[in-house]
């Protein structure tokens, strides 16, 4: 099967569902789920590193894909994140179904795409379709600064791919790499410019502190879709095309290397600081967010591609989870903040488990597979020698730690007797909707345990350096 | 004090820029001047000779046949074969963008007062030009392979046609459900195309038509069909974003 299937058929339903609005949903929910079946498929047939030539033009004159073990980690997680979020908030989706299946077609293209410009459109795309659903969040003045700081963001990109192309005469990812490697010492110098501007446009959709500063607006009051949308699928996505870049293509030093890991850690550092501050449920796990973020940027810089990955999809899975039953709450309680949401998993425990299970992973808990994460994560820092970024990346482990315990015993716990607490106001929460919510949530936590258990059992054994590989190896060993 | 701090923040990064242009690398010069690239080990000049795919002689217009990607217009054969990908991903942007103008201004609407009604002589001179503007804008797009122009200016020439009836008549408006089925149906139809070029050639929109002799009018394969797919799309995509910015909302 080819993999240009899973950015044009979820397009061609965004077309029909344009011409035909009355079926637009039912083309989003058809789009996602042959994009999950047809992901799984390509996953499960995968050889080897393959090239995908489109229109017949060969690399790199056409525009190219590349399947490879990181880019099919990328679809396979990515179009299943987006199947489960469709599953758990489709009432949501009713306005905006083309413009759903327009994101789904982005996002995949961003992980696929072989070409820089290619890249930078399907990051526009993807850019675009964020503005459009977050104004679902009513308040436009914030969608409106994200629109700002994004636009500016993609500019600043596009500028570099530009002098990029200037210096090579190519965009084709690959090609750009090996001439890059045969060039003379003042290029070199010559980079630093465009791999600035490359950093500063990425890190506006990598939400890295100061270019994040919309996502606090975007978020805090953000529905169940919006929220795991954003936190989720384009965080994995826009952090996958981070490390194409900066793990991949251009391999940081010196100067360039430590200014950029300082952006990283400081992120990682002042995020946790804000979410251990703040009391509202939806605050805290963007902070939260933020901060892993500035975590995965932080490996990728220092050319670690495997941990940052793991580290990358604990974050997200358990975002996904975490978000959605955050908003679900905020909803039917009409706050989310933690205090006064006391008892609300005693009241639905179907809820709570999937919930509980993912923040346990992230805190990284061993057996979860945030611990493997975690784990992988700082040996391989150790193995560089370095003391530093491990010491900064344990602390932020506790500093996490703290919150989310916190979080967890106002939830799980009962409250006194005669207390109005959270669980009342739950009376009206829809069992089907609750249902959908729990078994999913029981799913992602059925699947931390057992990456966890797979990929802690063949720690440091294993030589693999894609997920994919990872976990095919991990399965065979066992 | 927020301001200062902002202007000297953009001086540091005017400053960081210029001097990166200019002097990078003690002197050297890895930015070339305007004019003085060497084309050579460029992906363009194989775009230019059309020899992508293998070695190619002379092209010559009216003359060649059969040549890669077919089309006199150089520049539209990077856009609607070469880069055909792309393309198709900013005809998405646009898609996007006037799907999010209909989400914001959407809902029951009706066209904005003016002040003074348009005249008669207004009003029906601008029908009569507007018949000519459509007839110029179609022409952009079917010549596009052959001349400049192409999809994206022709379907525009189209829209501000349709702003030109917006302008000058104050009652009227465009069939809004059925500007959203012309652009669904040519979206889809170019994505079809390369669904087509997939199951034909193996690639996706690959050029599957004969592309004939190179400067006439039936030429280069699949470029024509596209961009006049690309005129009618964006011509109707725009016009429909035209009607929401002259329309205001009906309170109920």
């Amino acid at each position: 099967m080819n993999p240009i299937l899973l950015i044009a058929v979820p397009l061609l339903a965004a077309l029909f569902a344009v011409a035909f609005k009355k079926i637009g949903r039912v083309l989003l929910g058809m789009a996602a789920v042959f994009n999950f079946a047809a992901a799984l498929m390509i996953t499960i047939w995968y050889v080897e590193p393959q090239v995908i030539v489109i229109g017949g033009f060969r690399p790199p004159f056409g525009v190219s894909l590349v399947l490879d073990g990181y880019s099919l980690t990328g679809v396979l997680l990515l179009n299943a994140i987006f199947a489960l979020i469709m599953l758990m908030s489709f009432r949501h989706t009713s306005k905006l179904a083309a413009v759903l299946s327009i994101t789904l077609a982005a996002l995949n293209g961003m992980v696929l795409t072989g070409d820089l410009f290619n890249l930078f459109v399907f990051m526009e795309i993807g850019a675009i379709a964020a503005y459009i659903i977050t104004t679902a969040n009513r308040d436009l003045r914030h969608t409106f600064n994200y629109l700002i700081v994004g636009s500016l963001g993609s500019g600043l990109f596009l500028f570099g791919v530009i002098l990029l192309y200037t210096l090579f005469g190519t965009l084709n990812m690959g090609d750009m790499q090996s001439k890059m490697a045969a060039s003379p010492a003042p290029m070199q110098q010559a980079l630093i410019l465009p791999l600035v501007l490359l950093f500063a446009g990425l890190a506006v959709e990598t939400k890295l502190i100061p270019f994040g500063g919309w996502v606090r607006g975007v978020l805090k009051d953000a529905n169940p879709l919006t929220g795991s949308l954003i936190v989720s699928a384009y965080a994995f996505a826009a952090l996958l095309v981070f490390g194409r870049i900066f793990g991949e293509m251009f391999v940081l030093s010196g100067a360039l290397l430590t200014a950029f890991t300082i952006v990283a850690a400081a992120t990682l550092v002042l995020a946790e600081a804000s979410a251990f501050s703040r009391r509202t449920l939806r605050e805290t796990l963007l902070y939260s967010s933020i901060a892993q973020s500035g975590l995965v940027v932080l490996l990728f810089l220092n050319h670690m591609a495997l941990p940052a990955v793991l580290v990358l999809i604990s974050n997200v899975v358990s975002k996904l989870i975490l978000f959605t039953v955050s908003g679900q709450l905020a909803e039917a309680c009409g706050t989310d903040e933690t205090d006064r949401l006391q008892g609300a998993f005693f009241r639905y425990p179907l809820l709570g488990v999937g919930f509980t299970i993912a923040a346990l992973s992230l805190i990284g808990i061993p057996l979860f597979f945030g611990f493997s994460a975690k784990l992988n994560a700082l040996s391989a820092l150790f193995g560089q020698g370095n003391w530093i970024l491990p010491a900064v990346i344990l602390l932020m482990g506790v500093v996490e730690g703290v919150y989310y315990i916190r979080i967890l015993s106002a939830l799980w716990h009962a409250g006194q007797e005669g207390e109005t607490s959270a669980k009342d106001k739950l009376a009206q929460f829809p069992p089907v909707r609750q249902a959908v919510t729990g078994i999913v949530g029981l799913v992602i936590a059925l699947l931390i345990v057992s990456a966890g258990i797979v990929t802690l059992s063949s720690f440091g054994t294993s030589g693999a350096n894609d997920f994919i590989t990872l976990i095919r190896q991990s399965l065979g060993g066992m | 004090m927020k301001k200062f701090i902002s202007l000297l923040l953009i001086a540091c990064l005017g400053a960081f820029i210029f001097i990166s242009l200019y002097f990078p690398g003690g002197g050297t010069l890895a930015f070339p001047y305007y004019g003085d690239v060497d084309l050579n080990g460029r992906v363009s000049q194989a775009y230019i000779d059309k020899s992508v795919n293998g070695p190619n002689d002379v092209v010559v217009y009216g003359e060649s046949t059969d040549e890669e990607s077919g089309s006199a217009n150089m520049v539209t054969s990077i856009v609607v074969d070469y880069r055909s990908f792309d393309t198709l991903g900013e005809v998405t942007v646009l898609l996007v963008s006037t799907l999010g103008v209909g989400i914001l201004l959407g809902g029951k609407r009706k066209r904005l007062e003016y002040k003074h009604a348009p005249n008669f002589i207004l009003k029906h001179g601008a029908r009569l030009t507007f018949g000519l503007l459509v007839v110029f804008g179609v022409y952009m797009f079917a010549h596009g392979h052959l001349t400049p122009g192409g999809g994206f200016p022709g379907g525009s020439i189209i829209a501000a046609a349709i702003l030109l009836l917006y302008l000058a008549d104050d009652e009227f408006r465009v069939k809004l459900a059925g500007i959203k089925i012309a652009e669904g149906t040519a979206g889809s139809l170019y994505v079809i195309i390369g669904l087509a070029g997939l199951a034909t050639g193996g690639y996706f929109l690959y050029n599957f038509l004969p592309n004939g002799t190179v400067g006439k009018l039936f030429s280069a394969g699949i470029i024509p069909i596209v961009y006049a797919l690309i005129g009618l799309k964006v011509g109707s995509e725009i016009s429909g974003a035209i009607d929401g910015f002259a329309t205001e909302e009906v309170a109920e």
